[in-house]
């Protein structure tokens, strides 16, 4: 399917979703940013929809870019290996409560079952809520030690001179 | 082979004509030589060659720095394992188990067919007492196993008992069938059908030649012995009832099963194997020499060799045969075993009927 | 009032939690089983008691740095995790590592793929209690680890991956050794099938045991010769041809066991010994191949900086799909490196597996399932 073809569905499928697209990186494939509320939309035209069937997340990252968590969903298809695709998507966060504040995220973890673990790391080691979630979250750890507070994958701010770290 | 010219002369009482004191004494006097001359030296021997055996196997030097080629390497693991501490305190549960394991070590002693002069129990009933040896180490291991307070202790001592049981059957069919030819199932009458050479031994008969691998397979699986011991096998989540053992009775643990490997060897040899019958006519030499204690030890080294052999053939196999699960090895012993061990019982009887009435 | 749960009324459910540092288990890990019997009738997995913070390791230490920790995401493959790493950092820099440490690249992958199938035919040995099997797999993989040690000076963390190419060149004789070596394992392949693989005793045990059928490969994301052994045909050499495995001509083992017993123990144990035997057939053909030139496209420094920019590479580890998401601000070390590593997937079947298992087998399914908890946990 072409990419505007498949831009024009996630509209239908979600209005206002849709922010741009882009290169990932280097790379030929291609980046779809969208508003992260409404990524459970997306997802399940994306995985459901027959003429698509982006059925397997092979991956989903997090990095702490300035002051949002940037948030990108790797997909592909089962039935067609040279398929895939990235949505990419910010939260931005309030730098004076970025260290101690949960951001919220819908979960997809019912949609693409594969996403599990990775909410879960990224629950615990980026102080993302995601709603709806398959796993607890209460806020325990799995990965972290009891007690732990911070998310240690967020950048500190000076901790190292002016490098955020 | 003339019955009447193998007579088994009792040990006790050629020393009581000699000594002149009470036979009980004399008894407790030669089990203890037996126990600590014969039976453990045996075992420290049988598990340095095992352990060399195995090293060649896997390609391996094995045991190699304790003395010359590692010779003394039993003598160093024993002295580890007694010189460990024990962390918890007994449990009345242990002590039982304990008190089993001990009863099976000094009263069957008394029944090991050791030689002509070496024989203590030889009664009607001799070929079955080892059974109860088995079956009630097999019993102090399941109490052992469910005393513990963990699942792997609790189902391995189920699966011990269920081995056990599963590894009798076709093993006192086999004993059935031997019984059958030896017209008893005492010891002497059973070497007494046999000679010296192979040809002449049990197994040279087809139906007891099935009768000894069922007897053989049948121990394995009712005493634990590898590549049969599913239930007994080192890694843990298998049903380890040796999981939580240590130290002093961990060494008890393995000697015992050690025991009951020679036990059951010792008896394979006897009843399939031409049991203690010297070559060349040494025996009928010997006892008409009336050189008792040379007759005596030339047995006891014959028949000790033969079971050492056979022990080496047994853990040859253990070494590339990779383990089942309990339910296999139980399965094997009803759904193969013991239907050949039946076979062998009915084969036999029918050849015995023919051989009689044409 | 008192209303009975079911689980009070089912006299025979025991609950038994084992971990997290247990034998049975490949890691460190926690089990939650409840057993009816000897039946497993359900399971839950609990990981991250190896966290080590690697990935935050990245963002502290230079980038030369990230090719040692990189060789601590698997300890037993370690090569995966740099290869992964450098092809990230070349694609954003736009560096082209040189045809002769890409072949360098290639040969090194496939010579640890075969260390870790090896390993794995060692774990799968112990489950079943055939020891002989063990020591003769061991004997064969200290080959391996002599190859890499005349190459790198290591037998594991071999940190010998740089910024657009290796670290040295392949040392005289090499070659021939892996040639050698080759020719070597093809023998001991037949020896392992005619003592292990298709005796009757292992295939009792393993036949039909720990089945994971296409859907559940696909439902959890499985790859890898876990997934190859259900049936389902991805290899990323194949779909997302890197370090010149585009120009070697190889053939991906799958299994096309049909009926019941697709996609169980055995299946997975038999595939690696294939994916060994094509290994070996590829290092036989492209080691005599390699072009001359360079191994280094430029040395890089302590102060070596990739441009800003992000990647994300897939290679195909031993275990299966190893991806590494890598971000640079144009700094002195990674902004984010992030790893999708194949024992993710193969834990999340874990709860399905065991389902209908006899707590016998379980050691046995989980040494299958070729789990690394270094990696999943990070």
């Amino acid at each position: 399917m072409e990419i505007l073809e498949l831009i024009s569905k996630i509209n239908a499928a979600a209005p206002g979703a849709y922010l741009h697209k882009s290169r990932f990186g280097g790379s030929d494939q291609t980046s779809v940013w969208l508003d992260l509320r409404k990524i459970r939309d997306v997802a399940l035209l994306l995985c459901n929809d027959p003429m698509i069937r982006l059925d397997w997340l092979e991956n989903m990252s997090v990095a702490h870019v300035d002051d949002a968590l940037v948030v990108t969903y790797f997909l592909r298809s089962w039935n067609d290996p040279r398929l895939n695709l990235s949505l990419r998507g910010s939260i931005v966060m309030d730098r004076k409560k970025e260290q101690d504040d949960r951001v919220e995220l819908p979960s997809i973890s019912d949609i693409w079952l594969t996403a599990t673990p990775m909410e879960l790391e990224a629950s615990e080691l980026f102080g993302i809520r995601f709603l709806g979630g398959s796993q607890s979250n209460s806020g325990s750890h799995s990965i972290l030690p009891e007690g732990w507070s911070g998310f240690p994958l967020r950048k500190m701010r000076h901790s190292r001179g002016n490098k955020d770290v | 082979m003339n019955l009447e010219s193998i007579s088994t002369i009792s040990w006790i009482s050629l020393m009581q004509d000699q000594l002149g004191t009470s036979s009980w004494r004399i008894a407790l006097f030669g089990l203890s030589l037996i126990y600590g001359l014969i039976i453990l030296p045996t075992g420290a021997v049988m598990s340095y060659l095992e352990r060399k055996l195995r090293a060649d196997f896997h390609a391996r030097i094995g045991p190699s720095r304790a003395g010359h080629a590692g010779i003394f390497q039993p003598l160093a693991d024993t002295l580890k394992l007694l010189q460990k501490e024990k962390y918890s305190r007994s449990t009345w549960t242990e002590m039982l188990w304990i008190g089993f394991y001990t009863m099976a070590f000094y009263s069957i002693v008394a029944v090991m067919p050791l030689g002509s002069i070496a024989l203590l129990v030889n009664t009607d009933m001799s070929a079955f007492l080892p059974f109860w040896a088995a079956l009630v180490l097999a019993f102090g291991t399941m109490v052992f196993g469910l005393s513990q307070d963990s699942v792997p202790g609790w189902f391995g001592g189920v699966r011990v008992a269920a081995q056990a049981l599963a590894g009798a059957f076709p093993a006192i069919v086999a004993i059935l069938c031997v019984g059958l030819q030896a017209g008893g199932f005492s010891w002497s009458s059973m070497a007494a059908v046999q000679g010296a050479s192979p040809f002449s031994w049990t197994v040279a008969n087809p139906f007891e030649l099935i009768a000894f691998f069922a007897f053989v397979g049948g121990g394995m699986i009712l005493l634990g012995i590898p590549p049969l011991d599913t239930g007994l096998s080192m890694p843990d989540i298998h049903g380890g009832v040796i999981s939580s053992l240590y130290g002093k009775r961990y060494s008890l643990f393995r000697f015992s099963r050690f025991y009951g490997f020679f036990l059951w060897s010792v008896i394979a040899v006897t009843m399939f194997l031409g049991a203690w019958i010297l070559p060349f006519g040494l025996s009928e030499i010997l006892r008409l020499q009336e050189r008792f204690i040379l007759l005596g030890s030339l047995e006891l080294l014959w028949i000790l060799l033969k079971t050492v052999l056979l022990m080496l053939v047994v853990s040859s196999v253990a070494q590339v045969v990779p383990r089942g699960r309990v339910d296999h090895v139980t399965d094997f012993s009803w759904k193969v075993l013991s239907p050949f061990s039946l076979l062998a019982l009915i084969g036999y009887t029918v050849w015995i009927g023919l051989r009689t009435f044409l | 009032m008192f209303k009975p749960t079911l689980e009070c009324l089912n006299a025979d459910v025991t609950t038994w939690e084992i971990g997290p540092y247990y034998s049975a288990l490949p890691g460190p890990m926690k089990l939650k089983l409840r057993l009816d019997g000897e039946i497993i009738i359900s399971g839950q997995v609990e990981t991250g008691f190896l966290h080590r913070g690697l990935e935050k390791a990245f963002e502290l230490n230079s980038w030369n740095s990230s090719i040692i920790y990189a060789d601590h995401l698997d300890s037993e493959g370690a090569v995966f995790g740099e290869l992964a790493v450098c092809l990230a950092a070349e694609e954003i820099a736009g560096i082209s590592p040189p045809p002769r440490a890409q072949a360098i690249r290639l040969i090194l992958s496939e010579l640890t793929r075969i260390s870790c199938h090896l390993n794995y035919a060692v774990k799968i040995g112990r489950a079943v209690g055939s020891e002989t099997f063990t020591h003769y797999v061991l004997r064969d993989r200290e080959k391996l680890l002599d190859l890499f040690e005349l190459l790198t000076g290591a037998r594991f963390s071999l940190s010998f991956l740089r910024f657009g190419g290796v670290k040295a060149d392949v040392t005289e004789g090499f070659i021939e050794r892996v040639i050698e070596t080759c020719d070597l394992l093809r023998v001991r392949l037949k020896e392992y099938n005619d003592l292990l693989t298709f005796n009757q005793v292992f295939l009792k045990r393993t036949s039909g045991v720990g089945q994971i059928s296409k859907e559940q490969v696909m439902r959890w994301g499985i790859t890898g010769p876990n997934a190859r052994a259900s049936g389902v045909s991805f290899d990323i050499r194949k779909t997302h041809p890197y370090s010149e495995f585009e120009k070697v001509d190889f053939h991906v083992p799958v299994s096309n066991s049909k009926g019941t017993h697709g996609g169980d123990a055995h299946d997975r144990f038999l595939i690696r010994l294939l994916e060994i035997e094509q290994s070996l057939e590829m290092l036989k053909v492209f080691a005599d191949k390699i072009p001359s030139g360079p191994f280094l496209e430029t040395k890089s420094g302590s102060d070596f900086k990739v441009p800003r920019g992000e990647g994300w590479i897939r290679i195909e580890s031993s275990r299966g799909f190893l991806g590494c998401y890598l971000m640079s601000d144009g700094g002195l070390s990674p902004s984010r490196v992030q790893f999708r590593t194949p024992t993710s997937s193969n834990l999340l079947v874990i709860p399905e597996v065991v389902v209908g298992l006899k707590i016998e087998d379980l050691p046995l399914v989980l040494a299958s399932l070729d789990l690394n908890i270094a990696e999943a946990d990070r």
